[in-house]
């Protein structure tokens, strides 16, 4: 018999949809988040920001087909009813939207904000991170 | 002083934190949250005010522990570590040489997955300590 002394756990993932006015940029994102860009701990989000830029599908909302549903703007099927609909209003201002997922199974800090629960919103940005998608 | 541990091979890391000047814990909150460049009610404020309580309010204060209720079963505060905490020798040796300086030594097991190797260190050390006075 084999006893494992460390701990066993599931890999696990998160959608996240992000909303913005403009280009994601990481001085915006830091912003968002609340954190100040020669703040000690703004390197985790920096790291974040570019996990996010780098797994994201980016779509310019003035010009997708209204008539259809937003899980075909991105090719999906894991946008859920509270996505859709902030989808659907952003559409009519013409915004743009990037929507992905992060995964427990590639980095620290991804796992950390796959296990965290997350929405929050300012002027110029509104993020996303509630969503499971196993 | 921040020092890192880690129990086993396969076991996560976790840290021993000193702080030297005998703050209250709400002094310690109030210093890292204004250390940390946060806005208040933002994402990262939260995340830090989680990782000062996880630290300063749920972490065993070992030095204060040893004091209240170990201090006649073990002879020293080195065997306390040793034989109750089963630190490593190094471990004990740096504590034991920093316990008359330290207002507490928190023994911090976090559940923060990005904690990890020398990146957790310096994290917590850029968060915590005072870089122009060394083992604040």
């Amino acid at each position: 018999m084999k006893i494992r002394a460390g701990f066993v756990t599931n890999s696990s993932s998160t959608s996240f949809l992000i909303i913005s006015r403009d280009e994601l940029e990481e001085g915006a994102f830091l912003e968002l988040m609340g954190v100040a860009p020669d703040s000690p701990i703004a390197d985790l989000f920096r790291e974040l920001f570019s996990d996010v830029v780098g797994k994201s599908q980016r779509v310019d909302l003035s010009r997708v087909d209204s008539r259809v549903s937003p899980e075909t703007w991105f090719k999906t099927d894991r946008l859920s009813a509270t996505m859709i609909a902030r989808l659907r209003k952003a559409a009519g201002q013409g915004l743009t939207a990037y929507f992905g997922s992060l995964s427990s199974d590639d980095t620290p800090v991804q796992t950390f904000f796959c296990t965290d629960a997350l929405e929050v919103e300012n002027e110029r940005m509104y993020f996303n991170c509630l969503e499971c998608a196993w | 002083m921040i020092i890192s541990v880690r129990p086993g091979q396969h076991d996560r890391d976790e840290y021993v934190v000193c702080p030297c000047a005998p703050l209250s814990v709400a002094k310690l909150r109030a210093r890292m949250l204004q250390r940390a460049k946060v806005t208040e009610g933002s994402y990262a404020y939260k995340l830090v005010d989680d990782l000062h309580a996880a630290i300063f309010v749920r972490s065993l204060d070992l030095k204060a522990d040893y004091s209240a209720y170990f201090v006649c079963e073990y002879e020293s505060f080195g065997q306390y570590l040793r034989r109750r905490a089963r630190f490593p020798s190094a471990v004990v040796a740096t504590l034991t040489e920093a316990v008359d300086e330290s207002s507490g030594m928190y023994h911090f097991r976090p559940a923060y997955t990005f904690l990890v190797d020398t990146y957790g260190l310096e994290f917590l050390r850029r968060l915590l300590e005072d870089p122009s006075v060394r083992g604040a």
